[in-house]
């Protein structure tokens, strides 16, 4: 360790960046989109594997980060990481800001961590990373409300910026906040809604910002409207990969005819093999894929399954919802839902467990290239699942 | 360097060096007008130093709020620059002590290391919240001493940086004051950061292992860089700036990093040339006049603030013999550590060389011992102060705590007493 590192605080945490760990987060950033994207989903990937191990000793439950996908494509497209201490109800959010200054004048926090209901978390934290030297510091936190009430809204980049005398620098309150028996819960700012896109302007806004050459594309259209396209998984998804020169990653369709793409493998499917068929009870000649993703809920595993319902032409499909375990039921309550891609209820899109049943299970009949969003209630543990499966 | 013992002098006199030795006290006429005249009050004579010091820390918060509603309506802004200044003069001797503290260690000079943290003076009123009734001075000695060794270690990583690994390392606003520090005016800046950020764009590492020896961008990356600059400056900047052409921006960015480099050198300033000397006579005006009227506490106010500043310290003294049971209670290599840590400021480098450990590890232990002695303090106040625990009071009680072992670590052997 050199000397600058010699001088910290004692209210301040430092962990170290072992040099392997530098040489794999490099490669996988590699597959962004532009110099500025790759640069700045190295250093967030850097923070984040350098303080994971602190947050999981801290932590009472799981700590639960976003898929590696998911991380990317917020990387494509603002600086800042999500971590969630543990499951989705009384858990606390964090947000890691790291930054390459040599200063500690200011945390600056993009707008959407903070404006977007989505995004938004309870707790801020400042991380400064140093590459030279091989080391990662968090040197101060803010809280929602803080941000919003003594932050200064900085147009030039959208941020919103606080001065390190407005920070906590003593990192041992950030670690009490993990503890739900102190129950130190301090309600965030109250946000506007984001108002919800139609698919026709969604499609317009991907389409005119997924050109790389375009290296802000935050700040290419006006918050409001940019913020309704990034809050929505779904979207936000698909405009990181539309930049990365990527075709379409979620085509169900695709997937059964030539197998999973590498996104959807990366967020979690994988083919369950060949199961036999079945149209009512008539036995189709040939077999037909399944594909799986897992889910937690309630420390308990489940697989939300998606097969065909008859040949593949047909666009007949069904979604379910079970417990792998042998005998295992979905408790009552449980709920699997359908939604079009803009977040639209339709008949017959839900299937609930009015008492504990072996599965939830719902078909549909599908237009050819039409999008869907499936739910599960209560919310799996995972990092925001919202994703358009294309059929 | 002698302490100062009378109360005006200690809120209206500032420290001189010579070369690198104190030289006494220099009075500041207007500040000791305005102490002494502060003082006339009978209701006033009897009050004491950290009185006075919550006091003034009040009347600038109270002016900067006025100054900020009213946009700088002339009066408030007199009121917030002297109460500023007394305070300044007040942690004179704090400032002194930790500059020579950190001096003798790392081997620079205490003239060196006084001014570089007494410049960064605002960081200390900004920090401080008076309403916690903490000691002020307390307070300073703490953040001076922070200030001074994170400023050594900047000035470390900047002098090995080239000019465009320094300019991808530096904050927006360190940018701005630095460019402000240069005598750079608004509109000039404003082109200024459009620049950095057209080359923060256009010129990124594209490999892992570090930015410090960055080499100069080619040719074809200043070429991107004028162009997003003419392409943003009709948004971001006034109508009739002009278009840059690629051969402009070199010098614009050598002069930033220069800028970037003198900030963390300031030459000692003097309290007129902060707040630029022409209302110095506006401000002797107003400490001999609407002072009297408006700034001076009724003997009834004075009163209130004194008993909430006897209740916090009585609070403080209950809060202290938590914390010294609470200490009794930890394991032996954790009081070690945090004598260390408070009793010989020993760097995070130099504890995990005496306890055989990794440096990253230190830090983690420190912050945990902190976390166990903060929630023994916060069940301690739920329970015996009946307040409600959330993150105001978790961050009175890490002041708190600061400061306790600030102090109490400051006298080691009463400490040992304690203990056994």
């Amino acid at each position: 360790m050199s000397f600058t590192a010699t001088l910290f605080d004692s209210g301040q945490l430092y962990f170290e960046i072992p040099e392997a760990l530098k040489a794999r987060l490099w490669e996988q950033s590699q597959s962004l989109a532009t110099p500025v994207s790759r640069w700045n989903a190295y250093l967030n990937a850097i923070a984040l594997e350098a303080v994971l191990p602190w947050l999981r000793e801290e932590a009472s439950a799981r700590v639960i980060v976003p898929q590696s996908a998911q991380c990317q494509a917020f990387w494509e497209l603002v600086n800042g990481t999500p971590v969630r201490m543990g499951g989705n109800v009384g858990s606390r959010k964090l947000v890691l800001i790291p930054s390459e200054a040599i200063d500690l004048d200011e945390l600056a926090v993009p707008q959407e961590w903070v404006d977007i209901p989505e995004w938004a978390a309870d707790d801020y934290v400042a991380v400064q990373v140093n590459l030279d030297e091989g080391w990662v510091r968090l040197w101060g936190h803010a809280s929602h409300q803080q941000l919003k009430a003594q932050g200064e809204l900085d147009g030039s980049d959208r941020s919103y910026r606080l001065p390190q005398e407005s920070l906590s620098g003593d990192l041992s309150l950030l670690s009490l906040g993990f503890d739900p028996a102190l129950n130190l819960a301090t309600p965030r700012a109250e946000l506007a809604a984001i108002q919800k896109l139609d698919v026709a302007s969604a499609n317009a806004m991907i389409e005119r910002l997924s050109n790389p050459e375009q290296l802000q594309p935050r700040l290419a259209i006006p918050f409001e409207r940019w913020a309704a396209l990034v809050a929505h998984g779904g979207y936000r998804q698909r405009l990181a990969e539309r930049r990365w020169g990527l075709p379409e990653q979620r085509s169900v369709m695709d997937w059964m005819r030539s197998g999973l793409s590498a996104m959807a493998e990366q967020s979690g499917w994988r083919s369950a093999g060949m199961e036999p068929a079945m149209v009512g009870v008539r036995r189709l000649a040939t077999e037909k894929p399944v594909m799986v993703r897992s889910l937690t809920i309630d420390e308990t595993s489940y697989e939300l399954r998606v097969s065909p319902l008859d040949q593949l032409e047909e666009n007949r499909w069904r979604v379910t919802l079970r417990n792998p375990e042998a005998g295992a039921q979905v408790p009552a309550g449980y709920v699997l839902r359908l939604l079009t891609e803009d977040f639209l209820n339709f008949e017959g899109n839900e299937d609930r467990a009015e008492e504990a049943v072996d599965e939830l299970y719902l078909d549909v009949q599908l237009e050819s290239g039409e999008g869907l969003i499936w739910m599960v209630e209560p919310l799996p543990e995972e990092y925001d699942l919202i994703e358009i499966l294309r059929f | 360097m002698r302490s100062r013992q009378d109360l005006v002098e200690s809120f209206s006199t500032f420290l001189q060096f010579e070369g690198d030795r104190s030289h006494g006290w220099t009075v500041d006429p207007r500040l000791r007008r305005s102490m002494t005249r502060q003082l006339e009050q009978e209701s006033q004579k009897h009050l004491e130093t950290t009185f006075w010091a919550l006091y003034w820390h009040q009347r600038w918060q109270n002016a900067v709020a006025q100054e900020q509603s009213a946009q700088g309506a002339s009066q408030a802004s007199g009121l917030s620059t002297i109460s500023a200044n007394h305070l300044n003069a007040h942690v004179q001797e704090s400032c002194y002590w930790a500059a020579q503290k950190t001096a003798s260690r790392f081997n620079y000079g205490i003239s060196d290391c006084f001014q570089m943290a007494i410049a960064q003076f605002h960081k200390i009123l900004r920090g401080f919240d008076s309403s916690q009734g903490s000691d002020f001075s307390t307070y300073a000695s703490a953040t001076f001493a922070s200030l001074i060794r994170e400023t050594l270690r900047q000035r470390q990583e900047v002098d090995i940086c080239t000019t465009w690994g320094l300019l991808r390392k530096l904050s927006k606003k360190r940018l701005v004051e630095s460019l402000q520090m240069a005598g750079l005016g608004a509109h000039c800046i404003a082109q200024y950061l459009l620049v950095w950020q057209a080359f923060k764009l256009h010129y990124v590492p594209v490999q892992a292992q570090g930015t410090r020896k960055l080499p100069k961008p080619d040719p074809s990356q200043f070429v991107a860089m004028a162009q997003f600059y003419n392409r943003e400056r009709g948004a971001q900047l006034a109508s009739d700036t002009p278009k840059i052409a690629a051969d402009d921006i070199e010098p614009i960015l050598l002069a930033m990093a220069k800028a970037a480099r003198s900030y963390l050198y300031p030459t000692k300033v003097s309290i007129n040339a902060q707040k630029g000397g022409q209302d110095s006579e506006f401000i002797d005006d107003l400490t001999e006049n609407n002072l009297t009227e408006t700034e001076r506490l009724s003997p009834m106010e004075a009163l209130v603030q004194v008993e909430i500043v006897e209740e916090r310290q009585q609070q403080r003294s209950q809060l202290g013999d938590v914390l010294v049971d609470a200490i009794a209670q930890l394991d032996a290599p954790s009081q070690e550590l945090l004598g260390f840590y408070y009793r010989d400021s020993l760097t995070q480098k130099e504890m995990a060389e005496r306890l055989n450990i990794q440096q990253y590890t230190v830090s983690r232990r420190l912050t945990k011992i902190r976390k166990t002695l903060v929630k023994k303090l916060a069940q301690w106040s739920e329970a015996t102060l009946h307040t409600s625990l959330d993150a105001d009071l978790l961050s009175y009680i890490s002041t708190v705590l600061e400061e306790w072992l600030q102090q109490r670590y400051s006298k080691a052997h009463e400490f040992d007493k304690t203990l056994s």
